[in-house]
């Protein structure tokens, strides 16, 4: 540091002009930066969930029989959160309405995850906490594959 | 004499950086918001066009000549109908449905963002809109 630069940075000369807007600052980049991350937990579980429920969808209807479509939607979904860095067994998996494994049937599953979230004074909170984040998707069972039960006759 | 010269004065510009800090992390999470709807738009359109290349089967053509050809009314109507009822149902703007020869159909799906932060400042748009395109051909075997 050369000797101009001591002398500059030496004492409390001028402070007055802008040490208010120092705590003030501080205040609101705390609580700034608080609802960024808050709504950003939001936003990553929604990329978590919304992968879960194309895979479990896709499993659905892939699967070989009706005993194990469901099953192996549950584990992809829990996969797929897992591949997200979160907890896949604090996922929700269930089917929208009854998930029929026939020919032409339309499944739609939903998988819900769990996200903290924080009240945060002046902003407040954002409703009842934890958040629920909540995806669903839907498929068609292949109306021409095999071994599946059903008519494909007229499907659409 | 205290209250003269600029010493000091630097104090002022960290809340003024703390502030563009935040503007820095609104923005990114309103792109984020913005890549999310397009992967959501872009899994709409493969799905989609993975279940009209089988649903939108004309089944009385099957029939008659043996050939498989896709419906274009049909293809048009079934898509719209499930896309209505899909996670982005009330966000979609557009859906194009296009049956590209007998056996192929293309799904362009767009899809309105409604921006978080950004609405706050003036002069900014309050969203915008993503579009995603997806082919799919069906195959026998």
């Amino acid at each position: 540091m050369t000797a101009r630069a001591r002398r500059r940075l030496r004492g409390d000369h001028g402070q007055v002009g802008g040490i208010e807007a120092i705590p003030f600052g501080l205040l609101v980049f705390v609580l700034g930066g608080l609802l960024i991350a808050n709504a950003w937990a939001v936003v990553d579980a929604k990329f978590a969930t919304d992968a879960a429920a194309r895979e479990a969808a896709r499993a659905y209807v892939e699967a070989s029989d009706d005993a194990g479509a469901l099953a192996a939607a549950e584990a992809a979904a829990r996969q797929a959160v897992t591949a997200h860095g979160r907890d896949g067994s604090r996922a929700g998996v269930r089917p929208v309405g009854a998930a029929r494994f026939a020919r032409c049937e339309r499944v739609t599953i939903e998988v819900t995850y769990e996200v903290p979230a924080l009240t945060l004074p002046l902003v407040g909170g954002w409703g009842p906490a934890p958040f629920t984040v909540r995806s669903h998707h839907s498929e068609v069972v292949d109306p021409f594959r095999s071994d599946v039960p059903g008519e494909a006759d007229g499907c659409a | 004499m205290r209250l003269s010269g600029r010493r000091g004065s630097a104090l002022v510009l960290v809340p003024a950086g703390f502030l563009v800090m935040i503007l820095l992390g609104a923005i990114a999470f309103d792109l984020s918001l913005l890549f999310l709807r397009q992967r959501q738009a872009s899994s709409l359109a493969v799905d989609l066009a993975n279940d009209l290349a089988t649903l939108a089967l004309d089944e009385d053509h099957l029939r008659a000549t043996g050939r498989y050809v896709l419906d274009e009314g049909a293809a048009d109507e079934l898509g719209h109908a499930l896309a209505v009822q899909s996670d982005l149902g009330e966000d979609l703007t557009d859906l194009d449905i296009d049956v590209l020869s007998d056996d192929t159909v293309r799904v362009t799906a767009t899809v309105r963002v409604d921006y978080v932060f950004a609405r706050a400042l003036p002069g900014a748009r309050s969203g915008t809109q993503v579009t995603a395109s997806a082919t799919a051909r069906a195959l026998a075997g």
